[in-house]
């Protein structure tokens, strides 16, 4: 049970509460996106990987109305066995790659070598399902090691939790890429999250990428 | 610098202008959403989050027809 006292409401379903950084989101339907994205971070949580949820699904996730052909998850970097172990957990609950067959072992350890070695990404669909699916590659940049070290947590009607990069991060980023869509998302994410958005971090990110931030305050 | 010909200059004004209609409506869709994500809440997510899921079954359909639901 999340105590009112040390939260802060977002709107009627979503409250923040800025010691740990949790957002909790209470919502009726969990869609496709939703499923997966539960789905693979309980299996990296219960395999003991560290990762963050980053681009269009965290904005997603927190209502904005559109879809996605990915939901993109950046892990710290895992020895080969660990990877195994990932993909026959994967494997049981129904999930396979595009790039390759998980149920056999030098298929896996392509994808390993070939794909996440060399900073590429791998895509996991669920039960056949090729759209949408998991977008996984590991951590390379400062900025995925800052989404991952400093992730804010999302816990989905009180029982499902997520690890997201951090707002400000996110929404910097967003305005970096500058396409249609990414402009959407920043502009969408910083007006829902206003009031517990840290300036202090978005001009620590938008002076690190030569970002100007006047369109959030238009 | 080389002059642009009249014709071309009028053609980049244009597709500027366009350019920054095109950003006010973007911005101002995204804070309309935000904002009713803010006013609606849970409605809001009940609404977006059934249409999501309609969409998905009607693409699977649509790829489930056309065989292409399988992975290669």
């Amino acid at each position: 049970m999340v105590s009112i006292v040390e939260t802060i409401r977002i709107t009627n379903n979503i409250l923040f509460k800025p010691s740990d950084k949790t957002l909790f989101l209470e919502k009726e339907i969990l869609t496709i996106e939703d499923r997966l994205a539960i789905m693979f971070s309980k299996t990296l949580n219960d395999i003991g990987i560290r990762y963050s949820i980053v681009a269009g699904y965290v904005a997603i996730l927190f209502g904005r109305a559109r879809r996605s052909d990915d939901i993109d998850f950046i892990s710290e970097r895992i020895e080969q066995d660990k990877f195994l172990k990932l993909c026959v957990s994967l494997m049981k609950q129904g999930f396979n790659s595009l790039q390759g067959n998980l149920d056999t072992i030098d298929s896996v350890k392509k994808l390993y070598n070939e794909y996440l070695l060399s900073d590429l990404s791998i895509r996991f669909y669920y039960n056949n399902y090729v759209l949408p699916n998991i977008k996984y590659r590991f951590e390379k940049t400062l900025l995925h090691r800052v989404s991952i070290e400093k992730a804010y947590s999302v816990v989905i009607n009180s029982m499902h939790k997520l690890m997201i990069s951090p707002l400000e991060l996110q929404i910097v980023y967003k305005l970096y890429l500058g396409s249609d869509k990414d402009l959407s998302d920043a502009i969408y994410l910083y007006n829902l999250f206003k009031e517990i958005i840290d300036w202090r971090e978005l001009e620590k990110w938008s002076s690190y990428l030569r970002v100007d931030l006047s369109l959030l305050r238009k | 610098m080389e002059q642009l010909p009249k014709s071309r200059s009028i053609v980049i004004e244009e597709v500027e202008k366009d350019r920054e209609h095109n950003l006010r409506s973007i911005i101002e869709h995204a804070i309309w959403e935000a904002c009713m994500c803010k006013r609606l809440g849970r409605e809001w997510f009940r609404i977006r989050d059934q249409w999501l899921e309609d969409s998905w079954k009607a693409d699977i359909l649509f790829l489930e027809k056309n065989g292409f639901h399988r992975a290669c």
